[in-house]
Protein backbone atom coordinates (compact mmCIF):
# COMPACT_ATOMS: atom_id res chain seq x y z
CA UNK A 1 0.00 0.00 0.00
CA UNK A 2 1.38 2.99 -0.63
CA UNK A 3 2.61 5.58 2.02
CA UNK A 4 1.13 9.34 2.58
CA UNK A 5 3.73 11.93 4.37
CA UNK A 6 2.91 11.62 8.07
CA UNK A 7 2.45 14.46 10.07
CA UNK A 8 3.28 15.19 14.40
CA UNK A 9 -0.29 15.08 14.70
CA UNK A 10 -2.87 13.40 12.51
CA UNK A 11 -6.61 14.85 13.19
CA UNK A 12 -9.66 12.46 12.26
CA UNK A 13 -12.49 14.33 11.35
CA UNK A 14 -13.04 18.10 9.76
CA UNK A 15 -15.96 18.87 11.80
CA UNK A 16 -15.89 21.98 14.26
CA UNK A 17 -14.30 20.45 16.63
CA UNK A 18 -11.17 18.40 14.03
CA UNK A 19 -10.84 21.87 12.55
CA UNK A 20 -10.69 24.02 15.52
CA UNK A 21 -7.81 21.26 17.33
CA UNK A 22 -5.91 21.34 14.08
CA UNK A 23 -6.01 25.26 13.46
CA UNK A 24 -4.88 25.65 17.48
CA UNK A 25 -1.89 22.84 17.06
CA UNK A 26 -0.93 24.92 13.92
CA UNK A 27 -0.95 28.03 15.89
CA UNK A 28 1.41 26.22 18.76
CA UNK A 29 3.89 25.27 15.50
CA UNK A 30 2.76 21.80 15.15
CA UNK A 31 2.72 19.75 11.71
CA UNK A 32 -0.77 19.00 11.22
CA UNK A 33 -2.71 16.57 8.71
CA UNK A 34 -6.16 16.65 9.15
CA UNK A 35 -8.16 13.09 7.84
CA UNK A 36 -11.58 12.94 6.57
CA UNK A 37 -13.46 10.52 5.43
CA UNK A 38 -16.60 13.09 3.93
CA UNK A 39 -16.14 16.68 3.47
CA UNK A 40 -15.68 19.96 6.08
CA UNK A 41 -19.22 19.96 8.19
CA UNK A 42 -20.26 16.76 6.37
CA UNK A 43 -21.59 15.22 10.44
CA UNK A 44 -22.96 16.84 13.35
CA UNK A 45 -21.39 20.18 12.50
CA UNK A 46 -23.21 21.08 9.26
CA UNK A 47 -26.72 19.89 10.65
CA UNK A 48 -27.32 21.84 13.70
CA UNK A 49 -28.19 24.96 15.39
CA UNK A 50 -26.41 27.87 16.00
CA UNK A 51 -27.31 28.60 20.17
CA UNK A 52 -24.48 30.18 21.93
CA UNK A 53 -26.46 29.89 25.46
CA UNK A 54 -24.56 29.68 28.51
CA UNK A 55 -27.89 30.03 30.35
CA UNK A 56 -28.34 25.99 29.49
CA UNK A 57 -24.92 25.04 31.19
CA UNK A 58 -25.00 23.77 34.66
CA UNK A 59 -23.18 25.66 37.11
CA UNK A 60 -19.74 23.83 37.54
CA UNK A 61 -17.16 23.04 35.00
CA UNK A 62 -19.83 22.98 32.21
CA UNK A 63 -20.49 26.59 32.67
CA UNK A 64 -16.88 27.23 33.16
CA UNK A 65 -16.05 25.93 29.71
CA UNK A 66 -18.98 27.52 27.76
CA UNK A 67 -17.83 30.99 29.46
CA UNK A 68 -14.32 30.34 28.71
CA UNK A 69 -15.30 29.69 25.61
CA UNK A 70 -17.93 32.23 24.71
CA UNK A 71 -15.16 34.85 25.60
CA UNK A 72 -12.94 33.29 22.42
CA UNK A 73 -15.75 33.40 20.42
CA UNK A 74 -16.21 37.26 20.96
CA UNK A 75 -13.01 37.43 18.43
CA UNK A 76 -13.19 34.93 16.12
CA UNK A 77 -14.24 36.48 13.09
CA UNK A 78 -11.32 39.02 13.44
CA UNK A 79 -8.56 35.86 14.31
CA UNK A 80 -9.60 33.56 11.83
CA UNK A 81 -10.22 36.34 9.10
CA UNK A 82 -13.31 34.77 7.90
CA UNK A 83 -17.27 36.01 9.40
CA UNK A 84 -18.72 33.23 11.69
CA UNK A 85 -21.28 35.93 12.14
CA UNK A 86 -21.07 35.55 15.95
CA UNK A 87 -24.12 38.18 17.72
CA UNK A 88 -25.22 38.32 20.92
CA UNK A 89 -28.83 39.39 21.09
CA UNK A 90 -29.48 37.62 24.36
CA UNK A 91 -31.45 34.28 24.70
CA UNK A 92 -34.75 33.58 26.53
CA UNK A 93 -35.67 30.23 27.67
CA UNK A 94 -39.42 30.01 27.83
CA UNK A 95 -41.25 28.80 30.92
CA UNK A 96 -44.70 27.20 30.40
CA UNK A 97 -45.95 26.33 33.72
CA UNK A 98 -45.51 27.39 37.01
CA UNK A 99 -43.92 23.70 37.98
CA UNK A 100 -41.24 25.11 35.09
CA UNK A 101 -41.05 28.28 36.48
CA UNK A 102 -39.89 27.12 40.01
CA UNK A 103 -37.27 25.47 38.42
CA UNK A 104 -35.96 28.13 36.78
CA UNK A 105 -36.21 30.59 39.71
CA UNK A 106 -34.12 28.06 41.78
CA UNK A 107 -31.26 27.70 39.02
CA UNK A 108 -31.04 31.36 38.00
CA UNK A 109 -30.12 31.65 41.39
CA UNK A 110 -26.94 29.69 41.52
CA UNK A 111 -26.26 30.62 38.09
CA UNK A 112 -25.93 33.95 38.99
CA UNK A 113 -24.13 33.08 41.74
CA UNK A 114 -21.96 31.87 39.13
CA UNK A 115 -21.47 35.04 37.59
CA UNK A 116 -24.13 35.05 34.91
CA UNK A 117 -26.64 37.54 34.15
CA UNK A 118 -30.06 35.95 34.16
CA UNK A 119 -33.36 37.61 34.81
CA UNK A 120 -36.67 36.22 35.19
CA UNK A 121 -39.45 38.20 32.95
CA UNK A 122 -43.30 37.53 33.38
CA UNK A 123 -45.75 37.21 30.48
CA UNK A 124 -46.10 40.87 29.67
CA UNK A 125 -42.41 41.67 30.00
CA UNK A 126 -41.29 38.54 27.35
CA UNK A 127 -44.32 39.54 24.49
CA UNK A 128 -42.48 43.30 25.00
CA UNK A 129 -39.18 42.00 24.19
CA UNK A 130 -40.06 39.67 21.32
CA UNK A 131 -43.89 39.99 20.21
CA UNK A 132 -43.19 37.18 17.66
CA UNK A 133 -44.06 34.68 21.01
CA UNK A 134 -48.03 35.49 21.60
CA UNK A 135 -48.81 31.87 22.57
CA UNK A 136 -49.01 29.83 25.68
CA UNK A 137 -46.66 30.46 28.37
CA UNK A 138 -46.04 32.42 31.91
CA UNK A 139 -42.96 34.11 31.19
CA UNK A 140 -39.27 33.40 30.68
CA UNK A 141 -35.79 33.50 31.49
CA UNK A 142 -33.54 36.31 29.87
CA UNK A 143 -29.68 36.65 30.24
CA UNK A 144 -28.02 39.57 27.63
CA UNK A 145 -24.73 36.90 27.72
CA UNK A 146 -26.85 34.45 25.08
CA UNK A 147 -26.50 34.50 21.37
CA UNK A 148 -25.33 32.65 18.37
CA UNK A 149 -23.15 31.81 15.89
CA UNK A 150 -23.28 29.99 12.13
CA UNK A 151 -21.77 26.81 12.40
CA UNK A 152 -21.18 26.19 8.87
CA UNK A 153 -18.98 29.57 8.69
CA UNK A 154 -17.53 28.22 12.34
CA UNK A 155 -16.76 25.15 10.72
CA UNK A 156 -15.14 26.77 7.59
CA UNK A 157 -14.09 29.68 9.21
CA UNK A 158 -11.72 26.98 11.46
CA UNK A 159 -10.58 24.99 8.33
CA UNK A 160 -9.70 28.10 6.13
CA UNK A 161 -7.60 29.63 9.20
CA UNK A 162 -5.91 26.30 9.52
CA UNK A 163 -4.81 26.06 6.29
CA UNK A 164 -3.76 29.67 6.00
CA UNK A 165 -1.80 28.00 9.32
CA UNK A 166 -0.04 25.33 7.05
CA UNK A 167 -2.43 22.30 8.28
CA UNK A 168 -3.03 20.19 5.10
CA UNK A 169 -6.54 18.10 4.53
CA UNK A 170 -6.86 15.07 3.09
CA UNK A 171 -11.08 15.34 2.23
CA UNK A 172 -12.72 12.30 1.14
CA UNK A 173 -10.27 9.93 2.67
CA UNK A 174 -12.48 7.45 4.93
CA UNK A 175 -9.87 6.05 8.10
CA UNK A 176 -10.21 1.97 7.71
CA UNK A 177 -7.78 1.18 10.38
CA UNK A 178 -5.56 2.81 13.90
CA UNK A 179 -2.96 0.83 13.79
CA UNK A 180 -0.44 -0.19 16.80
CA UNK A 181 2.92 -1.20 18.07
CA UNK A 182 4.57 -1.59 21.14
CA UNK A 183 4.91 2.16 21.78
CA UNK A 184 1.19 3.04 21.09
CA UNK A 185 -0.44 4.48 18.26
CA UNK A 186 1.90 4.24 15.18
CA UNK A 187 -0.35 5.30 12.21
CA UNK A 188 -3.45 4.77 10.32
CA UNK A 189 -4.20 3.22 6.96
CA UNK A 190 -6.56 5.42 5.30
CA UNK A 191 -8.43 5.13 1.53
CA UNK A 192 -5.54 6.56 -0.03
CA UNK A 193 -2.67 4.41 2.11
CA UNK A 194 -0.82 4.11 5.03
CA UNK A 195 -0.59 7.10 7.14
CA UNK A 196 2.53 7.24 10.34
CA UNK A 197 1.69 9.11 13.04
CA UNK A 198 2.60 8.97 16.49
CA UNK A 199 0.11 11.54 17.96
CA UNK A 200 -4.07 10.52 16.57
CA UNK A 201 -7.07 13.01 18.21
CA UNK A 202 -10.32 11.58 17.05
CA UNK A 203 -12.70 14.01 16.96
CA UNK A 204 -15.55 11.88 14.89
CA UNK A 205 -18.52 12.79 17.34
CA UNK A 206 -20.63 9.95 17.08
CA UNK A 207 -18.67 8.47 14.90
CA UNK A 208 -15.65 7.87 17.56
CA UNK A 209 -16.62 4.55 19.16
CA UNK A 210 -17.05 2.77 15.97
CA UNK A 211 -13.32 3.64 14.73
CA UNK A 212 -11.99 2.52 18.02
CA UNK A 213 -13.86 -0.53 18.52
CA UNK A 214 -11.33 -2.57 16.78
CA UNK A 215 -9.09 -1.72 19.29
CA UNK A 216 -10.75 -3.07 22.54
CA UNK A 217 -12.33 0.64 23.39
CA UNK A 218 -15.53 0.73 24.29
CA UNK A 219 -16.27 4.94 23.93
CA UNK A 220 -19.64 5.72 25.89
CA UNK A 221 -21.01 8.23 23.00
CA UNK A 222 -24.21 7.50 21.57
CA UNK A 223 -25.85 8.93 19.06
CA UNK A 224 -29.03 11.64 19.84
CA UNK A 225 -30.83 12.90 16.73
CA UNK A 226 -32.11 16.63 16.69
CA UNK A 227 -34.44 17.10 14.13
CA UNK A 228 -34.84 21.18 12.50
CA UNK A 229 -37.35 22.66 10.47
CA UNK A 230 -36.31 25.71 8.38
CA UNK A 231 -38.60 28.53 7.17
CA UNK A 232 -38.08 30.88 4.25
CA UNK A 233 -35.95 34.14 4.46
CA UNK A 234 -37.94 36.86 6.29
CA UNK A 235 -36.83 40.13 7.60
CA UNK A 236 -35.97 40.32 11.42
CA UNK A 237 -38.64 38.49 13.05
CA UNK A 238 -36.92 37.63 16.07
CA UNK A 239 -35.10 39.82 18.66
CA UNK A 240 -32.91 36.87 20.72
CA UNK A 241 -32.32 33.39 20.40
CA UNK A 242 -35.40 31.35 21.89
CA UNK A 243 -35.33 27.79 23.71
CA UNK A 244 -37.97 26.35 26.32
CA UNK A 245 -37.49 25.46 30.27
CA UNK A 246 -38.67 21.87 28.98
CA UNK A 247 -35.58 20.14 28.82
CA UNK A 248 -34.12 21.34 31.79
CA UNK A 249 -36.75 21.19 34.08
CA UNK A 250 -37.12 17.27 32.85
CA UNK A 251 -33.30 16.84 33.95
CA UNK A 252 -34.11 18.70 37.48
CA UNK A 253 -37.23 16.28 38.06
CA UNK A 254 -38.17 13.85 35.83
CA UNK A 255 -41.94 13.67 37.05
CA UNK A 256 -42.51 17.21 35.61
CA UNK A 257 -42.31 14.66 32.08
CA UNK A 258 -45.51 12.56 33.68
CA UNK A 259 -48.06 15.13 32.72
CA UNK A 260 -47.15 15.47 29.27
CA UNK A 261 -48.10 14.39 25.91
CA UNK A 262 -46.07 11.31 25.80
CA UNK A 263 -45.38 11.94 22.47
CA UNK A 264 -43.32 14.47 22.99
CA UNK A 265 -41.48 13.03 25.99
CA UNK A 266 -40.66 10.04 23.95
CA UNK A 267 -39.44 11.84 21.20
CA UNK A 268 -37.78 14.79 23.21
CA UNK A 269 -39.23 17.37 21.52
CA UNK A 270 -38.58 21.57 23.15
CA UNK A 271 -38.81 24.27 21.61
CA UNK A 272 -36.27 26.18 19.20
CA UNK A 273 -36.33 29.42 17.96
CA UNK A 274 -33.44 30.93 15.95
CA UNK A 275 -33.06 33.45 13.32
CA UNK A 276 -30.05 33.43 11.37
CA UNK A 277 -28.42 35.74 9.56
CA UNK A 278 -29.69 34.95 6.65
CA UNK A 279 -33.10 35.90 7.76
CA UNK A 280 -34.40 31.74 7.86
CA UNK A 281 -36.24 30.71 11.43
CA UNK A 282 -34.63 27.24 12.41
CA UNK A 283 -37.55 25.69 13.94
CA UNK A 284 -36.66 22.73 16.93
CA UNK A 285 -35.93 20.39 18.09
CA UNK A 286 -36.11 16.82 19.24
CA UNK A 287 -33.85 14.37 21.17
CA UNK A 288 -34.16 10.97 19.89
CA UNK A 289 -32.29 8.17 20.83
CA UNK A 290 -32.76 5.67 16.96
CA UNK A 291 -28.78 4.53 16.00
CA UNK A 292 -27.24 6.22 13.59
CA UNK A 293 -30.63 7.04 11.47
CA UNK A 294 -30.33 11.04 10.77
CA UNK A 295 -33.24 11.52 8.62
CA UNK A 296 -35.98 13.65 9.52
CA UNK A 297 -39.15 12.20 10.15
CA UNK A 298 -43.12 13.09 9.86
CA UNK A 299 -43.93 12.31 13.41
CA UNK A 300 -40.84 14.42 14.45
CA UNK A 301 -42.09 17.18 12.20
CA UNK A 302 -45.23 17.35 13.60
CA UNK A 303 -44.84 17.01 17.08
CA UNK A 304 -42.02 19.86 16.57
CA UNK A 305 -44.67 22.07 14.97
CA UNK A 306 -47.62 21.61 17.32
CA UNK A 307 -45.22 22.36 20.21
CA UNK A 308 -43.62 25.29 18.65
CA UNK A 309 -46.97 26.38 17.06
CA UNK A 310 -48.28 26.41 20.93
CA UNK A 311 -45.58 28.78 21.75
CA UNK A 312 -45.11 31.23 18.69
CA UNK A 313 -48.93 31.02 16.96
CA UNK A 314 -47.30 33.14 13.92
CA UNK A 315 -45.07 30.54 13.03
CA UNK A 316 -48.91 29.50 11.14
CA UNK A 317 -47.99 32.36 8.61
CA UNK A 318 -44.53 31.23 7.93
CA UNK A 319 -43.60 28.98 5.13
CA UNK A 320 -41.11 25.82 6.19
CA UNK A 321 -38.40 25.11 2.85
CA UNK A 322 -36.65 22.32 4.32
CA UNK A 323 -36.61 19.62 7.26
CA UNK A 324 -33.09 18.12 8.76
CA UNK A 325 -31.89 15.98 11.36
CA UNK A 326 -28.19 15.54 13.03
CA UNK A 327 -26.37 13.35 15.43
CA UNK A 328 -25.18 14.98 18.61
CA UNK A 329 -22.79 13.10 20.72
CA UNK A 330 -24.30 11.98 23.94
CA UNK A 331 -21.98 11.03 26.53
CA UNK A 332 -23.71 9.68 30.04
CA UNK A 333 -22.34 12.51 32.59
CA UNK A 334 -23.06 15.36 29.62
CA UNK A 335 -19.28 16.12 29.47
CA UNK A 336 -17.30 15.63 25.84
CA UNK A 337 -14.62 13.23 26.22
CA UNK A 338 -11.30 15.59 25.96
CA UNK A 339 -7.77 14.10 26.32
CA UNK A 340 -5.09 11.20 26.31
CA UNK A 341 -6.27 7.41 26.11
CA UNK A 342 -4.85 5.99 29.26
CA UNK A 343 -4.82 2.48 27.89
CA UNK A 344 -3.23 3.31 24.21
CA UNK A 345 0.21 5.95 24.12
CA UNK A 346 -0.43 8.65 21.63
CA UNK A 347 -4.56 8.33 21.27
CA UNK A 348 -6.56 11.68 21.99
CA UNK A 349 -10.21 12.38 21.97
CA UNK A 350 -12.46 14.97 21.19
CA UNK A 351 -15.75 14.04 20.86
CA UNK A 352 -18.64 13.34 23.06
CA UNK A 353 -20.15 17.05 23.29
CA UNK A 354 -23.70 16.04 22.58
CA UNK A 355 -25.31 19.58 22.08
CA UNK A 356 -22.16 21.57 22.91
CA UNK A 357 -20.13 21.05 19.83
CA UNK A 358 -20.61 24.51 18.80
CA UNK A 359 -20.60 26.35 21.87
CA UNK A 360 -17.70 24.33 23.11
CA UNK A 361 -15.56 24.20 19.78
CA UNK A 362 -13.09 27.32 20.55
CA UNK A 363 -11.78 26.50 23.63
CA UNK A 364 -12.15 22.50 23.38
CA UNK A 365 -9.20 23.17 20.07
CA UNK A 366 -7.09 25.72 22.77
CA UNK A 367 -7.13 23.21 25.56
CA UNK A 368 -6.57 19.85 23.23
CA UNK A 369 -4.20 21.48 21.22
CA UNK A 370 -2.16 22.97 24.13
CA UNK A 371 -2.59 19.17 25.92
CA UNK A 372 -0.50 17.93 23.51
CA UNK A 373 2.00 20.22 22.53
CA UNK A 374 2.62 21.28 26.29
CA UNK A 375 2.22 17.52 27.46
CA UNK A 376 0.56 18.87 30.12
CA UNK A 377 -3.38 19.06 30.81
CA UNK A 378 -5.18 22.29 31.63
CA UNK A 379 -7.01 22.57 34.65
CA UNK A 380 -10.16 23.17 32.96
CA UNK A 381 -9.88 19.43 31.37
CA UNK A 382 -9.51 17.28 34.03
CA UNK A 383 -12.77 17.23 34.67
CA UNK A 384 -13.24 15.94 30.78
CA UNK A 385 -10.80 13.54 30.96
CA UNK A 386 -11.65 9.78 29.12
CA UNK A 387 -10.11 8.02 31.81
CA UNK A 388 -13.39 8.74 34.19
CA UNK A 389 -15.42 6.21 32.11
CA UNK A 390 -13.49 2.63 32.05
CA UNK A 391 -13.08 2.14 28.24
CA UNK A 392 -11.37 -1.09 28.09
CA UNK B 1 -20.08 32.46 -18.67
CA UNK B 2 -19.12 35.74 -17.05
CA UNK B 3 -17.76 34.36 -13.39
CA UNK B 4 -20.22 36.80 -11.92
CA UNK B 5 -23.11 35.50 -13.11
CA UNK B 6 -26.00 34.85 -11.44
CA UNK B 7 -26.36 30.77 -10.60
CA UNK B 8 -28.66 30.63 -7.64
CA UNK B 9 -31.37 33.26 -7.06
CA UNK B 10 -32.76 32.35 -4.65
CA UNK B 11 -29.73 32.93 -2.27
CA UNK B 12 -27.96 34.86 -4.51
CA UNK B 13 -25.02 32.97 -5.44
CA UNK B 14 -22.41 33.90 -8.31
CA UNK B 15 -20.57 31.52 -10.41
CA UNK B 16 -17.41 32.52 -8.64
CA UNK B 17 -18.39 31.77 -5.29
CA UNK B 18 -19.52 28.12 -6.75
CA UNK B 19 -15.87 27.99 -7.90
CA UNK B 20 -14.29 29.79 -5.20
CA UNK B 21 -16.06 26.57 -3.45
CA UNK B 22 -14.75 23.98 -5.66
CA UNK B 23 -10.71 25.39 -5.02
CA UNK B 24 -11.75 24.76 -1.40
CA UNK B 25 -12.29 21.17 -1.81
CA UNK B 26 -15.93 20.92 -2.88
CA UNK B 27 -16.56 17.80 -5.16
CA UNK B 28 -19.87 16.90 -4.80
CA UNK B 29 -23.29 19.00 -5.12
CA UNK B 30 -23.91 19.13 -1.16
CA UNK B 31 -20.18 20.42 -0.53
CA UNK B 32 -20.71 23.26 -3.01
CA UNK B 33 -23.97 24.12 -1.18
CA UNK B 34 -22.78 23.87 2.27
CA UNK B 35 -20.24 26.31 1.47
CA UNK B 36 -21.87 28.65 -0.45
CA UNK B 37 -26.12 27.99 0.10
CA UNK B 38 -26.32 27.26 -3.36
CA UNK B 39 -29.78 25.42 -3.58
CA UNK B 40 -30.81 26.18 0.06
CA UNK B 41 -33.11 28.48 -0.43
CA UNK B 42 -36.75 29.22 -1.06
CA UNK B 43 -36.82 26.84 -3.98
CA UNK B 44 -34.48 23.96 -2.78
CA UNK B 45 -32.14 23.93 -6.14
CA UNK B 46 -35.18 23.48 -8.56
CA UNK B 47 -33.68 25.74 -10.56
CA UNK B 48 -29.84 25.73 -9.87
CA UNK B 49 -29.26 22.85 -8.91
CA UNK B 50 -28.51 21.49 -12.83
CA UNK B 51 -26.71 24.38 -13.28
CA UNK B 52 -24.33 23.85 -10.54
CA UNK B 53 -23.88 20.31 -11.21
CA UNK B 54 -22.53 21.01 -14.86
CA UNK B 55 -20.23 23.58 -13.34
CA UNK B 56 -18.87 20.85 -10.71
CA UNK B 57 -18.58 18.58 -13.66
CA UNK B 58 -16.39 20.63 -15.25
CA UNK B 59 -14.52 21.41 -12.46
CA UNK B 60 -13.48 18.49 -11.08
CA UNK B 61 -13.34 16.16 -14.68
CA UNK B 62 -16.78 14.31 -13.19
CA UNK B 63 -19.28 13.65 -15.76
CA UNK B 64 -22.10 16.19 -14.99
CA UNK B 65 -24.53 12.77 -15.21
CA UNK B 66 -22.39 10.64 -12.55
CA UNK B 67 -22.54 13.09 -9.46
CA UNK B 68 -25.58 12.34 -7.35
CA UNK B 69 -28.02 14.74 -6.87
CA UNK B 70 -27.90 16.87 -3.22
CA UNK B 71 -30.06 14.85 -0.56
CA UNK B 72 -33.77 15.28 -0.64
CA UNK B 73 -35.34 17.05 2.43
CA UNK B 74 -39.54 17.41 2.74
CA UNK B 75 -41.60 19.39 2.19
CA UNK B 76 -41.00 19.14 -1.13
CA UNK B 77 -42.79 22.30 -2.13
CA UNK B 78 -42.54 25.42 0.89
CA UNK B 79 -45.59 24.32 2.75
CA UNK B 80 -47.35 26.45 5.36
CA UNK B 81 -47.40 24.90 9.03
CA UNK B 82 -51.28 24.47 9.29
CA UNK B 83 -51.85 23.14 5.88
CA UNK B 84 -48.42 20.39 6.00
CA UNK B 85 -49.35 17.09 5.16
CA UNK B 86 -47.78 14.81 7.12
CA UNK B 87 -44.72 13.22 5.42
CA UNK B 88 -44.30 9.47 4.51
CA UNK B 89 -42.71 8.02 7.46
CA UNK B 90 -38.75 6.95 6.30
CA UNK B 91 -38.70 10.12 4.08
CA UNK B 92 -35.83 13.08 4.95
CA UNK B 93 -32.72 13.54 4.46
CA UNK B 94 -28.99 12.96 5.14
CA UNK B 95 -26.57 14.53 6.69
CA UNK B 96 -27.15 18.61 7.15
Amino acid sequence: MTQIRGADVVVVGAGVTGTSIAYNLAKLGADVLVVERDDLAAGSSGACDGYVVLQTKSPGIHLRLAMESVDLCRGLSEELGYDVHYSRAGALIVIRTPAEWKVMEERARTQRAAGLNIELLDRRQVMEREPFLTGRFEGAAFSPQDGQIDPLSLNLGFARAARRAGVRFLLQTPVTRVVLDSRGVAGIDTSRGYLPCRTLVVACGVWTPLLLKPLGLDVPIKPRRGQLMVTERLPRTLNHGILDARYIAIKFDPELAGAEDNRFTRLGVALGLEQTHHGNILVGNTREFVGYDNRATAEGIEAMKEYAVSIAPRLKDIRIIRTFAGLRPYTPDGLPLLGPVPEIPGLVLAAGHEGDGIILAAITGRLVAASIIERQVPSLMEACLPGRFALS
Amino acid sequence: MADDVLICRCEGVTQDEILEAIRDGATTLTGVKRRTRACMGFCQGKTCQTLVRRIVGRETGQEPGEIPPSTVRPPVRPLLLPNQEPLPPGEGGGQG
